[in-house]
C-alpha cells in the first residue's frame, strides 16, 4: 500500500520502536523491583479483587488466632484456678473422713476445723480468680467486682450466669469461661437426688449415709420423712402425710421405699426422724463452712457423737458433689483448650491457603521474568543497532 | 536564435523555481504537518503559426501540494479516538491506583476496624482494647476523606479542564476562520492553491481533532466549515460560533458543555464525542460518579449496620448504646430541584433500607398526570402512586414532600449516596460509650430441679429498642411443664404459653430461647444485665457484620461491595488503556499513510536537486549555444 516512505517516517518508525522495547523493559524492571506482578488493578482486575479478599481472610485469621491466644490463656487460668479447688476440695474430704473417725477427740477436731477454715479461704480466693486484665473469671459478666461475697449469714454469688464467647473462626464460637453459680455455687446436695439427714433433736445414735437410688423410675420426687414410731419399727411418710411404707430396721440395713434406700446404722430411738428432701442447691463455702461448725461442736455423749458423724456425712456427700462438679467443669475446660487448638490448626492452615493463593497472584516468577528482560534487552539492542545502521544510508553520502 | 534564447531562459526559470521547490521540501523536512511540494512543468505553447511548430520552451504551470484529504481526515479521526482514551485512561488511572493502594486503599481500613472489633469482644471491660477500636474507627473515616479528598480533586481537575479545553477549542475555531478568510482572499476561486495556508489549517484542524471529534466540507472559495457534536457548526467560512462551559441545571458545581449561538446557549455535553472533551465527559459520567456514589454506598452501609446494631447494645457506663458513626442514612441525600422549577416544593429522602440501596442517582419527575422516579443508572421507572400526598418508598428510599408544592414539569434530582463519603463522622468518642454487651441477660433460678436451660438472649432491631426491654421478665413453667406464665411489665402476662424446646421466647424486644426438659415450678427470669462489664454479646454481634450478606440486596458484604467496585474501576482502566493502545497504533498508520503522501524524503529531493541541476545546466547550454550561434552570424556578416 505505501509505495513512497518520508525521511520523518523512517527515523519515527525506528525511534518508536526503540521507545516501545524501552518501556517493556522498565515494566520488568519494575516487577523485578517490586517482587510484584499486579501493581496496579488494571493490570489484572480479576486477580486484584481476589488479592484484597485474600488479604482479608488473612487478616481476620490471623485475628481468630489472637482471639484464640486470649481464649488459650483465659481457659489456663480458669484451669488452674479449678485445679487448686479441686484439690483444696480432695483435701477437705480426707480430712472429713478422718474427723469421722472414732478416735478423734474434740481438741483433734478443733484442730481439723482450723485447716478446713483454711481451705474454705483457699476456695474463696480460687473462686475470686482474675486474670491478667483484672477481671473476675468466676463472674460471669460482671467481672468488675468479686463474684463470691461472705455476709454476716453466708456466702452470696453477685455475679450472674452469662458466659462469655469469643470468635474462634468464622462460624465457631468458644465459651472462654464459666459462670461462678454453676462451679461453686449451685451444686445439688446429698447424693445428686436427694439429700438425707438425721433430725438434730434424735435421742438415739442412728447415723445415716448419703443413701442413693436403685430405681428411679419408681422414685416420686418429693420430701420423705422416716419416723421411728417404736423403735425399731419406723414409718415413712411423703410431704403431704401420705403413710407410703412402714418396717422394723436393724442396723446396717437400709431403709428403702419407692426406688431409693439409705443405711441407718446404730439404734435410733423412738421418734428418732430421718429426712430424705429433694436435692437443692448448695455452694461449696456452705458445705465447708457446715462442716466446720459441727467439727467445732463439742462431742459429749453417744448422740451428740451420732449428730457429728451425720453431719460429716452430709458434708462428706457434698464435698463429693462439689469435687465432681469442679471436675466436670475441668475437663469441659480442657476439651474446650483442645478445641481452640485444634481451630489454630485449622486457621493456621486456611492462612497458609490464603497466602499461597495471594502470592500466585502477587509475586512473579523470578526465573521466568529475567528470562524476559534479557530477552527483552536484546530486542532493545538489535531495535537500536539497526536504526543506526539504517540512518547511516543517505544518497549524501555517495556525492 | 531568439527562440533558442527564449527557451533557454524558459528552462532556466522554470529549473530554478523546480531547484527551490525541491531545497524547500529539504528546508522544511522537519516542519510539523507540511506537505511536500511538487513544481508542474508544461511546455509553452509555440509562436507563430506555421507549418512546422516547435514550442518555444517550459513554463512552471503550478506549484501544488501532495495531499490526500482522505488520508488527512482519516488522522485527524484516529487522533481523537486516541485523545478520547488517552485522557479517559489517565484519569481512571489515578482512581484505579486510589483504590487499591494499601495506605490509601479502603480494604485495610475496613479489616483493620473489625478486626479491632473482636479486640473487643475479646477483652470487653478493658480500655486499651477500646481505645485501639476508637483510633481503628477514625482512621477507617479518615480513610473515607481521604479517598473524598482524592474525588474531589479529580472532580476540581475535570472542571478546569474542560473550561481550559474549552477555550482551547475557541481560540482554534477563530484562528481557522482566520485562516478560511485568507485563503479565501489568496485563491479567490481562481483555482490556485495556497499550500501554506492549507497546512496551516490542517495542523490547526488536527489541534482541534484532539479535544474533539470534528468533520468538514469544503466550500468552492476553498474555505472550510468545520462542524462538531452532532453537527453543530464551529466555523462556517469567517464566521464563528463559540463554546462555553454552563453549569448543570441540577448541581451549579458540575460544569458542562454549551453551545452559544445567537446568544442563546444550548446544553450540548451529550452530543460531545471523542477528544479531550470527550473523555473528560465519559471519565466524570461512567467512572468518577459511580465510584463515588459506590464508596458512599459502603460508607452509608457500614455507619447503618453499625449503628443500628450499637444502639441495641450497652455501654460501659450501664447506658443504651448511642450512634456509632453519623446518621448518614437518615442525613446524607442530596436533593437537587432543577433550577428551572417553577414550583416551591422541596422533597426529603432517608435511606430507610441500607439492604435495598443501590449506588444510582434518581430523578423525581412530576408530568402533570404522576410522578415518577428514574432511576438514572438503568433508566428504570417507577410510578411513585399517591406521592406527594403520602411518601414513597424505591430502593430502600423514602422520598417524601417536605414543603411547598410541585409545579408540573418541576425535576428533582436525588443522590442519595454522593456526599455520605464526605459526611462520615465518629460520634463516640468516650471508650466507655462503646456498647459491646447486650442490655438483658437470660438465667435459670437456683432453685430449678429440670434441666431445661435459658439463652443469655438477644435485643430484637431495629432501633431503637423496646421502652420495656430492661424490665424483669419471668418465665413460670406450669405442671405438666408442657407450658409456662409470664409476668413482667409490658409482657401483657400471657398464660399457659405452650412450650417447645428451643423455639424463641419473645417479649419486650428481646428473644431468649429455653432449651431442654424443664420440671413443673422451674423459674427463668431476663433482666437488665446489670454490672454486665465483663459482656461482649454485642461486640461479637458487631463484628460478625463484616461477613454478613447485608448490601445490594443481600447479596454482599460490605468487602464484596468495595471489591466489586476495584474491579469495575480496573476493568474500566484497563479498558481505557488497551484502547488508547490500539487507537495509538491506528493513529500512527494513519499517520504513516499520509506521510507516504505528503512527507518528504531527503533522497528523494535529492535526486530531485541532482535532476534540475542537470536540467539547469543544459539549458545553460541552450544560451550557450545560442551565444555561439550568433557569433558564428556575427563573424559571417562581419568578413
Amino acid at each position: 500500500m505505501t509505495i513512497r516512505i518520508s525521511t520523518n517516517q523512517f527515523i519515527q518508525q525506528g525511534l518508536s520502536q526503540i521507545l516501545a522495547q524501552q518501556r517493556q523493559v522498565a515494566d520488568i524492571q519494575e516487577q523485578l523491583a517490586s517482587g510484584r506482578r499486579v501493581v496496579n488493578p488494571s493490570d489484572d482486575p480479576a486477580a486484584a479483587t481476589r488479592a484484597l479478599s485474600l488479604r482479608e481472610s488473612i487478616s481476620t485469621l490471623t485475628q481468630y488466632n489472637e482471639n484464640i491466644n486470649l481464649a488459650t490463656s483465659r481457659l489456663q487460668i480458669e484451669e488452674s484456678a479449678l485445679i487448686s479447688a479441686g484439690d483444696l476440695l480432695q483435701r477437705a474430704r480426707e480430712l472429713s473422713i478422718q474427723a469421722n473417725n472414732a478416735t478423734q477427740t474434740n481438741e483433734t477436731r478443733a484442730g481439723t476445723a482450723v485447716e478446713l477454715q483454711g481451705i474454705l479461704d483457699g476456695l474463696l480466693s480460687a473462686a475470686n480468680t482474675r486474670d491478667s486484665n483484672n477481671e473476675y473469671i468466676f463472674a460471669g459478666f460482671r467481672t468488675g467486682a468479686p463474684p463470691f461475697v461472705e455476709t454476716g449469714s453466708g456466702f452470696n454469688y453477685i455475679g450472674d450466669q452469662g458466659v462469655r464467647q469469643v470468635q474462634i473462626g468464622a462460624s465457631r464460637q468458644v465459651a472462654i469461661g464459666d459462670s461462678g453459680e454453676a462451679v461453686f455455687f449451685d451444686i445439688a446436695n446429698g447424693n445428686g437426688t436427694f439429700a438425707t439427714s438425721a433430725n438434730s433433736l434424735n435421742t438415739g445414735n442412728g447415723i445415716i449415709d448419703n443413701g442413693s437410688v436403685t430405681d428411679i423410675s419408681s422414685f416420686t420426687p418429693d420430701t420423705y420423712t422416716v419416723t421411728f414410731t417404736a423403735a425399731p419399727a419406723y414409718e415413712v411418710r411423703n410431704s403431704g402425710g401420705t403413710l407410703i411404707s412402714t418396717g422394723n430396721h436393724s442396723s446396717g440395713q437400709p431403709i428403702e421405699f419407692q426406688g431409693i434406700q439409705a443405711v441407718v446404722t446404730g439404734q435410733p430411738a423412738t421418734s428418732d426422724t430421718f429426712t430424705f428432701a429433694l436435692s437443692t442447691g448448695q455452694d461449696v463455702f456452705t458445705t465447708i463452712q457446715d462442716l466446720v461448725n459441727i467439727l467445732n461442736t463439742t462431742v459429749t455423749d453417744a448422740s451428740s457423737q451420732a449428730d457429728l458423724n451425720n453431719g460429716i456425712n452430709v458434708a462428706l456427700a457434698n464435698i463429693d458433689q462439689a469435687l465432681d462438679n469442679v471436675l466436670r467443669t475441668r475437663s469441659g475446660v480442657g476439651s474446650r483448650l483442645n478445641a481452640v487448638d485444634d481451630q489454630t490448626n485449622i486457621n493456621s492452615i486456611f492462612r497458609l491457603e490464603a497466602q499461597t493463593s495471594l502470592a500466585g497472584i502477587e509475586d512473579i516468577d523470578i526465573a521466568e521474568v529475567i528470562s524476559n528482560f534479557n530477552q527483552q534487552l536484546v530486542s532493545l539492542q538489535a531495535a537500536q543497532q539497526a536504526f543506526v545502521q539504517v540512518q547511516r544510508l543517505s544518497l549524501l553520502n555517495f556525492l | 536564435m531568439a527562440t533558442l534564447l527564449g527557451i533557454g531562459t524558459s528552462a532556466l526559470n522554470a529549473n530554478s523555481r523546480a531547484l527551490a521547490t525541491a531545497s524547500n521540501n529539504i528546508a522544511n523536512v522537519n516542519t510539523e504537518g507540511y506537505s511536500r511540494q511538487r513544481v508542474g512543468f508544461a511546455e509553452r505553447a509555440p509562436n507563430g503559426a506555421g507549418q512546422i511548430a516547435i514550442g518555444s520552451g517550459v513554463t512552471v504551470a503550478s506549484v501544488s501540494r501532495v495531499y490526500d484529504g482522505f488520508v488527512v481526515e482519516q488522522v485527524r479521526t484516529n487522533n481523537s479516538s486516541f485523545s478520547n482514551f488517552e485522557t479517559l485512561n489517565e484519569f481512571s488511572s489515578q482512581l484505579d491506583t486510589l483504590l487499591a493502594d494499601s495506605n490509601v486503599g479502603l480494604s485495610p481500613a475496613i479489616s483493620g476496624f473489625f478486626d479491632s472489633l473482636q479486640e473487643v469482644a475479646d477483652d470487653p471491660s478493658s480500655t486499651a482494647t477500646r481505645q485501639v477500636l476508637l483510633s481503628e474507627s477514625q482512621s477507617l473515616v479518615s480513610r473515607f476523606e481521604a479517598i473524598n479528598g482524592r474525588f474531589e480533586t479529580l472532580n476540581n481537575a475535570v472542571n478546569n479542564d474542560l473550561s481550559a479545553t474549552v477555550s482551547d477549542v475557541n481560540v482554534i475555531a477563530r484562528a481557522i476562520a482566520e485562516v478560511n478568510d485568507r485563503i479565501a482572499v489568496v485563491e479567490g476561486g481562481s483555482g490556485v492553491q495556497s499550500n501554506g495556508l492549507r497546512d496551516q489549517r490542517d495542523r490547526l484542524l488536527f489541534q482541534l481533532s484532539e479535544y474533539t471529534n470534528v468533520s468538514t466540507v469544503e466550500q468552492p472559495s476553498g474555505a472550510l466549515n468545520v462542524f462538531i457534536g452532532n453537527g453543530q457548526s464551529l466555523v462556517s467560512g469567517s464566521f464563528v460560533q463559540s463554546l462555553s462551559v454552563v453549569s448543570n441545571s441540577f448541581d451549579p458545581t458540575r460544569l458542562e458543555i454549551g453551545y452559544v449561538s445567537n446568544g442563546t446557549t444550548t446544553n450540548i455535553s451529550n452530543q460531545i464525542g471523542g477528544g479531550r472533551l470527550g473523555g473528560l465527559l465519559e471519565f466524570r459520567e461512567s467512572i468518577l460518579e459511580p465510584t463515588r456514589n459506590t464508596l458512599g454506598q459502603i460508607a452509608i452501609g457500614v455507619a447503618s449496620q453499625i449503628n443500628d446494631q450499637h444502639q441495641l447494645g450497652q455501654d460501659l457506663n450501664g447506658a443504651p448504646g448511642g450512634l456509632f458513626f453519623n446518621d448518614l442514612a437518615g442525613s446524607s441525600a442530596v436533593i437537587l430541584p432543577n433550577t428551572n422549577n417553577a414550583g416551591s416544593g422541596n422533597v426529603a429522602t432517608v435511606v430507610s433500607d441500607v439492604n435495598a440501596l443501590t449506588n444510582s442517582d434518581y430523578l423525581l419527575a412530576n408530568n402533570g398526570v404522576a410522578y415518577s422516579l428514574t432511576r438514572l443508572s438503568d433508566n428504570t421507572v417507577t410510578n411513585l402512586g399517591s406521592f406527594p400526598g403520602s411518601f414513597a418508598v424505591v430502593d430502600g428510599l423514602t422520598i417524601s414532600l417536605s414543603s411547598g408544592t410541585i409545579s408540573n414539569g418541576d425535576t428533582f434530582l436525588i443522590q442519595p449516596t454522593v456526599a455520605a463519603t464526605r459526611d462520615l463522622s465518629l460520634q463516640v468518642s468516650d471508650v466507655r460509650q462503646i456498647a459491646a454487651s447486650t442490655p438483658i441477660i437470660g438465667q435459670s433460678s437456683s432453685n430449678n430441679t429440670g434441666n431445661a436451660s435459658i439463652s443469655p438472649g438477644i435485643v430484637n432491631g431495629p432501633p431503637p429498642a423496646n421502652a420495656n426491654l430492661t424490665q424483669a421478665v419471668t418465665i413460670t413453667f406450669n405442671n405438666p411443664p408442657t407450658s409456662y406464665n409470664v409476668t413482667g411489665t409490658g409482657t401483657g402476662a400471657p398464660t399457659n404459653v405452650a412450650y417447645t424446646s428451643g423455639a424463641a421466647i419473645t417479649y419486650n424486644g428481646f428473644t431468649v430461647e429455653v432449651r431442654g426438659v424443664p420440671a413443673a415450678g422451674d423459674v427463668f427470669t431476663v433482666s437488665a444485665n446489670t454490672g454486665g462489664v465483663g459482656d461482649n454479646r454485642n461486640a461479637l454481634l458487631l463484628a460478625s457484620i463484616q461477613q454478613q450478606s447485608g448490601l445490594n440486596g443481600g447479596t454482599s458484604t460490605i468487602s464484596n461491595v468495595y471489591g466489586g467496585l476495584v474491579a469495575e474501576v480496573g476493568t474500566r482502566t484497563r479498558e481505557s488503556e488497551l484502547n488508547q493502545a490500539a487507537q495509538q497504533t491506528l493513529l500512527q498508520q494513519a499517520q504513516a499513510n499520509r506521510d507516504s503522501v505528503s512527507g518528504v524524503n531527503l533522497d528523494e529531493e535529492i535526486a530531485d536537486l541532482l535532476r534540475f541541476q542537470q536540467s539547469f545546466q543544459a539549458a545553460a547550454q541552450i544560451i550557450s549555444i545560442a551565444d555561439d550561434l550568433f557569433q558564428v552570424l556575427l563573424g559571417a556578416v562581419s568578413r
